[in-house]
């Protein structure tokens, strides 16, 4: 019996409100970009009906993010709902649109942490692999989230174009007043997958990453300034998965539950199902083989994870 | 005392959990353990807390106090407590 069969719901909830986004990042592995909104999104009732839910089976922890969370027009009902009733939030932005009225609207929820991509040292590589986005306003908005007294988290997510300046963008994270800094390999979903072959780092690069890495770690006082990047790949992670499968959720735009980010199999739809239900669903497959298998498949099969966007139910299986 | 900032504590069937949010690790706990955090949950001095749980659970033989002075003492350690 793993953890999971003795909760009676789910610990985290990782909420993506949406594709849309103001960008089109190369590595994005939701494939979000401008224009991308899913036709059937959750509604602004029905995102509204979740949030109920999701504090009545008093959840303590939930992530919004995306797309782009912040160009959701109920965005500031769902954060500010789920913040009333007491749950910790983290919310994944671009940091386009983080101004100081947001950053101070922000710094009234109980953020655990609010976590902005910085995936460039420079305006001109930064543009590279984010293209419509600014490092000038993504740095700005972690000077605001900062002044506010909201915890940051910087993500980098490392690629061909932007690996030779990660050492610099580390300095620049723990510069503008980050508690973490996280990375990991590059995944092989969604955008990034179909544009595998231009942005893969190399083995040696990879290693001279994981080299600065381990490194740059040692020199920071953890309870200051952290570096993450275990699990480092997607296989690591879900040989985690297999040992101890997490009490998270993963919520689609639409309202469908996957079983795990690089997996595209879906276990439920919270637009049908109510919450509890979907995770007995979840725990369910995570304790048959069905799962267990297609996780295993992953791990041995890394291109698998390029199909991880193509949801399939696991109900009819 | 009172659970610190990042930390999270929901009741279970065989206890209860608590979820430290900026680790993203989670301790489980037996029914006795999850009663003392409980108390703690509001935010009232260790010596009220030790008090309320002694009162519910003494029985001959049982030194709860210095068993939850204890328990309590390692959740503050590990951070999920604070003053």
């Amino acid at each position: 019996m793993s953890l999971i069969d003795h909760l009676r719901a789910p610990l985290f909830l990782s909420w993506q409100l949406t594709r849309e986004c103001d960008l089109c990042c190369l590595h994005c592995c939701t494939e979000s970009a401008p224009g991308k909104r899913l036709s059937g999104e959750l509604s602004r009732p029905e995102a509204l009906e979740l949030v109920a839910e999701i504090i009545v089976r008093e959840v303590p922890y939930v992530m919004l993010c995306g797309g782009e969370p912040l160009i959701v027009p109920h965005f500031w009902e769902v954060a500010e709902s789920l913040g009333h009733a007491g749950i910790q939030l983290k919310i994944e932005t671009n940091g386009q649109r983080l101004d100081d009225a947001v950053a101070e609207r922000m710094s009234r929820l109980p953020l655990r942490s609010l976590q902005i991509s910085l995936d460039g040292a420079t305006e001109e590589v930064y543009g590279r692999q984010r293209p419509g986005g600014s490092l000038g306003k993504a740095h700005a908005a972690c000077r605001a989230a900062v002044r506010f007294g909201i915890p940051l988290e910087v993500t980098f997510a490392p690629t061909r174009l932007n690996i030779h300046e990660s050492d610099r963008v580390i300095d620049q994270a723990f510069e503008l007043g980050a508690f973490r800094f996280n990375s990991g390999g590059l995944m092989r979903i969604g955008t990034a997958a179909r544009m595998w072959d231009k942005l893969e780092p190399t083995e040696a690069q990879y290693q001279r990453f994981r080299e600065l890495l381990e490194r740059r770690s040692r020199e920071f006082d953890r309870k200051q300034f952290e570096l993450c990047f275990e699990p480092f790949s997607v296989q690591d992670g879900l040989r985690q998965s297999l040992g101890q499968p997490p009490a998270t959720l993963l919520i689609l735009p639409n309202g469908w539950v996957k079983i795990a980010a690089a997996l595209p199999y879906v276990c439920g739809d919270l637009r049908r199902d109510n919450l509890a239900t979907v995770w007995d669903v979840y725990r369910r497959f995570w304790n048959g083989d069905i799962v267990r298998n297609i996780a295993a498949g992953a791990i041995a099969d890394a291109s698998l994870h390029a199909r991880a966007n193509d949801w399939q139910s696991l109900m009819a299986t | 005392m009172k659970l610190a900032k990042y930390t999270k504590f929901r009741e279970e069937k065989f206890g209860g959990v608590l979820f430290e949010t900026r680790s993203e690790k989670v301790y489980s706990l037996n029914a006795s353990a999850a009663a003392i955090v409980r108390e703690a949950v509001p935010g009232i001095g260790e010596d009220e807390i030790i008090e309320r749980v002694t009162r519910r659970f003494s029985s001959p033989g049982n030194d709860i106090a210095s068993e939850a002075r204890l328990f309590l003492a390692d959740l503050r350690q590990k951070g999920l407590l604070e003053d």
